[in-house]
């Protein structure tokens, strides 16, 4: 029991680090990227003894100022549910994780542990069932504060969330009869085969309309644009959550973003082959472990080294252009860099190119994490790119679009799925 | 569809198959913004951010900056309150408090100028009203910030050692 | 540990009926009934059913109340002020039910063993998807069908009923 309970509680943490990690890199990964697309050059300034970070250090600084901001409220609020909503938005979102496979098993001696926090025989379900949960944050959170602009934004919310819930559960059926299962460690399982022999069978290639569906589903469940119908600013000033401040203005901020990574995830792992990676199963990494470890030290020592001199290069040229700590910036992370890759290439010392099967499987395991974090890197910053990409539906545009074309799509796709594999099986 | 038989202005022209699905014009559109990050990843020095606390612009010589009341040489103000400046000035900012010279030729001094920085719109109309040139507003500095708003309404001696740069 | 889990997700579902009951405007009620759906989820989650479990939630407190939190915001708008008078009768009642539940649910923990009635060996594979999938469509197809058609019926009914009457089709 015990062991059990502590495995668990190892995984759940990985995980929240995990996700509370994204959100900070998110948070900035938006207003950095929002910037390069626009020509700006983004947050520079807040520093910690001169070390920016190419604005990393403005999501620890915007937590610690809404932290200690005034929480402003409205007077004729609703005062418990108004002070729940924000709750409810994150806890649904952190909890939608632990069916989320982000990597095959750990092997450690002879013990065995999947790396996922609960294998549910029902996992994509409980994810559906969890996430229809985060509509209530929105619109209590809305109506509780008692104001025109909250309570449009949170009406809008829910009828477009409950519109494309549908939607998405009929593109994700078409899934589920491929892979014949709702676990989703199976799903992942059955996206590391090939077909023909060349083709990784991942969802987007077994469902390519279905992923276009599921897509355009989870941007108007993560209420992100071209869906960003609850908190439009030029329509309802900031939607739901336009009476919300400091702390609980913050949950909220946090939830949006931790949604995003959970989409991210979802996507990752039902149409892009999750932790696997294509043409390379496990057998194959395992069995090249020790000459895979150690290229990968000698490039990403290399790299390092690379980089660092890079820093140093710009440390001579940034030389005088502020006259305070931040001079020391460039010098800083290059010898971190060079450092890191000192390390790395010392580590050859240590023969990685002898790691034996136990520690390849361990290896494994973790490039198989790598691998997941890397999909999901890519589609949490796909939220970003469309959204500072795309402009947004009008309301009923979003619902023409939701009732009247994905829905029959979805019917369409699954239909023809059913067919197929029913022909495919006889 | 037209009003009251005008014809209508406003065309719309209709979508290819392609353009109503969406999702390649969504795609057109990421390769164009995705340029655009790349670009400015490569080349971050190059983009067109002023970084302004430690950079600033440049202003052409024509710039209203903050006033400055220019002395003669013995230090004295200019100014010989004709309260030309007072008068034109769209804002009614500048307060003038006239008294005798004594130098005959002079006929009238300055007891008290003051500015109120926080109404006036630097229009410039006071620099061009002074007979005397006696009032300018050639210092370039347009960081004009305090903590207090009494520290906005400046009076004789700070407009006659003008060169201090931000904060009042 | 399901014993208590069972009995803990009961008392909760007791505690938001009479809330729903109890609660002054339409809104809280609907909030009360979301915890009493979710816990009977757990109930169902507790005798080993997470398919029902997850269909419950999904379907009842994810899908369903939204619609009804929906339709109760847009008529009720802000929040309600009139209906002062709150039934202090189920005040207490609201306490003591799930606080009862509760030590019962506790007594039977401490003493290990299951109340009658209520068996916690569940035949393999029961509640699973699978298998609700084989009785649905399987041994009761018909009454399945049956449902559906009764939902699409009541469906159009609504629609037919919503419209204006002046345009329905038949007059
Ligand atoms: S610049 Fe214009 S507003 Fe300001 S003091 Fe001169 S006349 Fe007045
Ligand atoms: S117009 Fe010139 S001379 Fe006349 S009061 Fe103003 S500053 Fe003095």
């Amino acid at each position: 029991m015990l062991p059990v309970i502590l495995e668990a509680l190892l995984k759940i943490i990985f995980f929240f680090i995990l996700i509370m990690g994204f959100v900070v890199v998110l948070i900035w990964g938006e207003r950095k990227g929002s910037a390069f697309i626009q020509d700006r050059t983004g947050p520079n300034r807040a520093s910690i003894g001169g070390i920016r970070l190419a604005g990393l250090v403005h999501p620890v600084a915007d937590v610690f100022k809404l932290l200690f901001k005034e929480d402003v409220a409205p007077s004729q609020r609703h005062p418990f549910l108004y002070a729940f909503a924000p709750w409810l938005g994150m806890v649904v979102a952190m909890t939608t994780y632990t069916v989320i496979p982000f990597g095959d098993f750990l092997q450690i001696g002879d013990k065995v542990y999947p790396m996922v926090v609960a294998d549910l025989e029902i996992g994509m379900l409980f994810v559906l069932a969890i996430s229809s949960l985060a509509t209530y944050g929105i619109a209590l959170g809305g109506w509780a504060s008692n104001s025109k602009y909250t309570f449009l934004g949170s009406m809008r919310a829910t009828a477009q969330m409950v519109s494309y819930e549908i939607t998405m559960g009929l593109a994700l059926m078409g899934l589920f009869l491929v892979f014949g299962s709702l676990r989703l460690t199976d799903i992942v399982g059955g996206q590391g085969e090939l077909i023909w022999g060349w083709l990784p069978k991942w969802g987007v290639v077994v469902q390519p309309l279905g992923f276009l569906l599921f897509m355009g589903a989870i941007y108007a469940e993560t209420n992100r644009t071209p869906f960003d119908m609850s908190e439009r600013d030029s329509e309802i000033v900031a939607g739901y959550h336009t009476e919300y401040s400091s702390m609980k203005f913050a949950l909220f901020f946090m939830a949006e973003y931790a949604h995003m990574v959970v989409a991210a995830a979802l996507i990752a792992t039902l149409y892009f082959g999750g932790y696997q990676i294509p043409w390379l199963p496990r057998p194959v990494l395992e069995g090249h472990a020790g000459p895979i470890l150690t290229g990968l030290l000698v490039a990403g020592g290399l790299c390092s080294i690379w980089i660092g001199t890079l820093y140093f290069r710009r440390a001579r040229r940034e030389k005088g252009w502020y006259n305070d700590a931040r001079e020391r910036e460039p010098g800083v992370l290059g010898t971190a860099a060079v450092v890191g890759g000192l390390v790395m290439l010392g580590s050859l010392l240590l023969q990685p190119w002898n790691i034996g099967a136990g520690g390849g499987s361990i290896f494994v395991s973790l490039i198989q994490t790598g691998a997941f974090i890397g999909k999901l890197v890519f589609f949490a910053w796909l939220f970003i790119w469309v959204r500072w990409t795309v402009p947004s539906f009008r309301y009923d545009q979003v619902m023409h679009l939701g009732w009247k074309i994905m829905l029959p799509a979805g019917l369409v796709n699954l239909v023809v799925t059913a067919l197929w594999l029913a022909a495919v099986h006889r | 569809m037209s009003y009251k038989g005008l014809p209508e202005v406003v065309t719309t022209r209709k979508r290819s198959f392609w353009e109503s699905a969406y999702f390649v014009e969504i795609f057109k559109g990421l390769v164009v913004t995705g340029r655009h990050v790349l670009k400015n990843l490569r080349h971050t020095d190059e983009m067109p951010t002023i970084q302004y606390p430690d950079q600033k612009r440049d202003y052409g010589p024509r710039f209203r900056g903050r006033h400055r009341l220019t002395q003669r040489d013995d230090g004295s103000p200019k100014c010989v309150a004709c309260q030309m400046c007072s008068t034109v000035c769209p804002a009614d900012c500048i307060e003038i408090e006239a008294a005798e010279h004594p130098n005959p030729a002079i006929e009238k001094f300055p007891e008290t100028f003051t500015i109120d920085l926080l109404r006036c719109v630097y229009c410039g109309l006071c620099e061009e009203a002074c007979p005397c040139d006696a009032i300018r507003m050639d210092t370039g500095i347009y960081e004009i910030a305090a903590d207090t708003r009494e520290a906005f309404i400046v009076d004789k001696e700070f407009l006659l050692n003008n060169d201090k740069d931000g904060t009042l | 540990m399901e014993t208590f889990l069972f009995y803990f997700c009961g008392a909760v579902m007791l505690l938001g009926a009479v809330g729903t009951v109890a609660s002054r405007s339409a809104v809280s009620a609907a909030c009360w009934l979301i915890l009493s759906l979710l816990g009977l989820a757990g109930v169902f989650a507790a005798v080993a059913a997470p398919f029902l479990a997850v269909m419950q939630v999904l379907v009842y407190a994810g899908a369903v109340m939204v619609l009804f939190l929906f339709v109760i915001m847009m008529l009720e708008g802000p929040v309600l002020e009139g209906e002062t008078r709150r039934p202090r009768f189920w005040v207490p009642v609201a306490a003591v039910v799930p606080a009862a539940v509760i030590l019962i649910a506790a007594v039977v923990w401490v003493r290990r063993a299951a109340l009658p009635g209520f068996s916690s060996a569940a035949p393999e594979g029961f509640g699973q998807p699978m298998r609700m999938a084989e009785l649905l469509m399987g041994k009761y197809l018909f009454a399945f069908e049956l449902i559906s058609i009764v939902l699409l019926v009541a469906l159009i009914g609504a629609l037919a009923l919503g419209r204006n009457e002046r345009k329905l089709p038949w007059k």
